[in-house]
């Protein structure tokens, strides 16, 4: 269908901004709860210690260059030498079991808690509120697949996928508003829930996966393999030539 | 002056930047900052914190003291604060309670790393460097990404003459930074200072690379006429050449960064002739 | 007994270098006159070199040939080393040992070596603050106190007013020098100040 169709302009101030207003006051009070919540991760030194050994390990390899071989081979035997060597050394294999771990539970159960279940608390009260109208238009034209993703809630199979509903926008609202969040929040806030996602690996203190000996065996691989050049050979020419 | 926005402006900037300027918190904290602590919001915790780090840096006690109380009233219990505790006892080379404090506090959370830090001060400011150099490669063996320690450990290895430990820690600093010119220069100076042909050769890489790295290095240009004028002492004529001709660039650019200043140096010819080959 | 005597200037600068990077150690050189006799020596000049890791050689091999061209054209010859350490208590000569020396001591046969006595340091000088050693054929010999010498007698003024000035933030050292090559580690602003002073 290709004729625009004439939407409502109280649509406007009636659906369409308060499910903006809606999705962002949420997200800040998710916030401010889980702050409420969550409790200070505390941190093995073991694991800290493993976290530390990784990321030198990871910037030995990616700037190996810069250094002379020498120096580059006495620190590669130092990670991986037969029996104590920092990336072989044998640990006591680490039970993964998730259901009786009872931090992890309580950790997961937080999570669930202050993430999960606000979207679909608020969505289906959206979805129940808000049903039946159209919100938006996306300024592109889309096929009809994407007519399932941004149609929620309406069962129109003549309307153009362009089209979004109003669940559907709360959904966009949800993932879009992120960078408002952080704006607003600064970063690190726990609304953003797609950062959540991702895992940081980045600084100090850093909790590590229960079990490092995949990611230390990984590291010591790709150690191995590496074939030493010393980056810096061509300094001289390359100074001299930059400046004449 | 009443000035506080400046000052408070001033505080955090010398806070983000990490500076040392002591004697310059303590000025502001005499002429406005004492007296206007409610009128510092959020920052009002931080700033008695930096306070207090200045007052102990400049002898300052009462000062220290002062801030201390305050937070400790405000966060009684808190390790934060009771690092601040031992610093005190430090600077009133109190060092066994400073220890004592310290030590408790590693008992109670493992992983505080400041507090070790603390210790390993504590050890050089009693002249135990040997011991120092102990504790801080044993932290190491557990921070072992923890750059500024490295740093540490370079600068008390060079006070023991250990260049080649010396340059140990500074690769590791390269291998963190390794766009750093700083760390190029300086692992150049260590090798140079190590002395022998080999590590002269490296020496001018290095200094080469500080210069790739920024033009405006002054020391690396320096460092590449020194190391060139050493490795055109060699029998094979193609170094040689190689070497004069960055000798001969190297003063070139020597002069050119002296012609740029405003007010020329007096004596100027002078100096540089010291440098003709 | 023969003395060894030191200018305003030279004191002045070094006392405050030593003031200017109070956390770090420093070292400079200090320049004589060319023509003096063996036993009596007088200072008259300081040149402040570093305060960042001071062990290093590659900038103090630059330093010093730039000093020994410059003022080998005024008459001057570089006799002597000075040095402060960086902790408080570490107060004889064992760690005050440096390259710099040994090559002073190659080229005039023998070095004065000045460390400056941490524990006499403060804004009111009272009394001199260094002790001085010559060293040569690797062997470090204390000097008697008692033949150190300041002239004129109102150097020791002068430094306190300069401190209480805080004067020390316009002295140039080599390491200032190489960070900024418009500054200049002669010192002729402050030379001034110090003679107007007295």
């Amino acid at each position: 269908m290709t004729a625009d169709l004439i939407v409502d302009p109280q649509i406007r101030f009636w659906v369409f901004l308060p499910i903006v207003v809606i999705t962002f006051l949420v997200g800040i009070l998710r916030h401010y709860i889980s702050i409420l919540l969550t409790t200070q991760k505390k941190v093995e030194i073991q694991q800290l210690q493993d976290s530390q050994i990784i990321l030198r390990a990871r910037l030995l390899r990616e700037n190996s260059k810069y250094i002379p071989k020498s120096s580059f081979l006495i620190r590669r035997f130092a990670f991986n030498k037969e029996e104590d060597g920092y990336l072989t050394q044998k640990r006591p294999p680490v039970t993964q079991n998730m259901m009786t771990d009872p931090a992890m539970m309580s950790d997961m159960l937080k999570g669930n808690l202050t993430n999960v279940l606000p979207m679909i608390i608020v969505g289906g009260w959206i979805n129940w509120v808000f049903s039946g109208f159209i919100t938006t238009k996306v300024p592109f034209p889309l096929t009809l697949r994407f007519k399932s993703m941004l149609q929620r809630g309406i069962e129109l199979s003549h309307l153009d996928a362009s089209w979004v509903s109003s669940a559907s926008w709360y959904f966009l609202n949800v993932f879009g508003l992120r960078s408002i969040y952080a704006l607003v929040l600064g970063e690190n806030n726990a609304a953003d829930q797609s950062r959540q996602m991702q895992d940081q690996m980045s600084g100090a203190a850093m909790a590590m996966p229960p079990d490092p000996k995949v990611a230390f065996k990984a590291e010591w691989e790709a150690l191995e393999i590496i074939d030493h050049q010393f980056g810096l050979t061509d300094a001289e020419n390359d100074v001299v030539s930059a400046n004449n | 002056m009443f000035n506080l926005k400046d000052d408070i402006e001033s505080l955090r900037l010398w806070r983000e930047n990490i500076d040392r300027k002591s004697r310059e918190i303590i000025k502001l904290w005499q002429s406005t900052i004492e007296d206007n602590l409610e009128n510092l919001g959020n920052e009002k915790f931080v700033v008695l914190e930096q306070a207090c780090v200045a007052a102990l840096d400049t002898y300052e006690l009462n000062v220290a003291k002062r801030c201390i109380q305050l937070l400790n009233s405000a966060f009684p219990n808190s390790i934060r604060v009771r690092t601040l505790e031992a610093m005190w006892f430090e600077v009133d080379e109190k060092y066994e309670e400073a220890m004592h404090i310290l030590e408790n506090i590693i008992k109670q959370d493992s992983t505080n790393s400041a507090a070790r830090k603390r210790k390993i001060a504590i050890l050089k400011a009693q002249g135990k460097s040997i011991e120092a150099i102990k504790e801080l490669t044993d932290y190491l063996k557990i921070y072992m990404a923890d750059i500024e320690a490295w740093q540490e450990l370079s600068e008390l290895y060079l006070n023991e003459n250990e260049f080649n430990k010396a340059a140990f820690c500074v690769e590791e600093l390269i291998i963190h930074n390794p766009h750093n010119h700083l760390l190029h220069q300086r692992y150049a100076d260590i090798k140079y200072s190590q002395g022998g042909q080999e590590n002269i050769e490296i020496a001018k890489n290095y200094y080469c690379q500080a210069l790739k790295l920024n033009p405006n290095n002054i020391r690396a240009l320096y460092g590449v006429y020194l190391t060139g004028t050493h490795t055109s002492i060699t029998k094979n004529a193609q170094k040689k050449k190689d070497s004069s001709k960055l000798v001969e660039w190297s003063v070139k650019e020597i002069e050119k960064r002296y012609s740029k200043v405003s007010s020329p140096l007096s004596d100027l010819e002078e100096r540089l002739a010291a440098l003709e080959v | 007994m023969s003395s060894i005597k030191f200018s305003a200037k030279a004191y002045c600068k070094i006392i405050l270098h030593a003031a200017k990077y109070p956390h770090c150690a420093i070292n400079g050189v200090l320049l004589a006159k060319s023509t003096s006799k063996k036993e009596d020596i007088e200072f008259v000049d300081a040149v402040p070199l570093f305060h960042i890791s001071i062990n290093l050689t590659p900038m103090a091999e630059i330093a010093l040939m730039q000093i020994d061209e410059l003022v080998s054209k005024k008459g001057l010859v570089i006799a002597g080393y000075y040095t402060a350490l960086e902790n408080l208590k570490d107060n004889n000569f064992e760690k005050a040992h440096h390259r710099i020396v040994d090559k002073i001591a190659a080229q005039n046969g023998s070095s004065y070596v000045v460390l400056v006595n941490n524990s006499k340091l403060s804004v009111y000088l009272d009394n001199v603050a260094l002790k001085v050693a010559q060293y040569s054929d690797g062997n470090m010999k204390p000097c008697d106190l008692h033949r150190v010498v300041l002239s004129p007698d109102t150097t020791l003024d002068t430094c306190s007013h300069l401190l209480e000035q805080e004067a020390y933030e316009e002295l140039v050292d080599f390491d200032n020098h190489l960070d900024n090559v418009s500054l200049d580690w002669i010192n002729i602003k402050l030379n001034e100040k110090i003679e107007n002073i007295l």
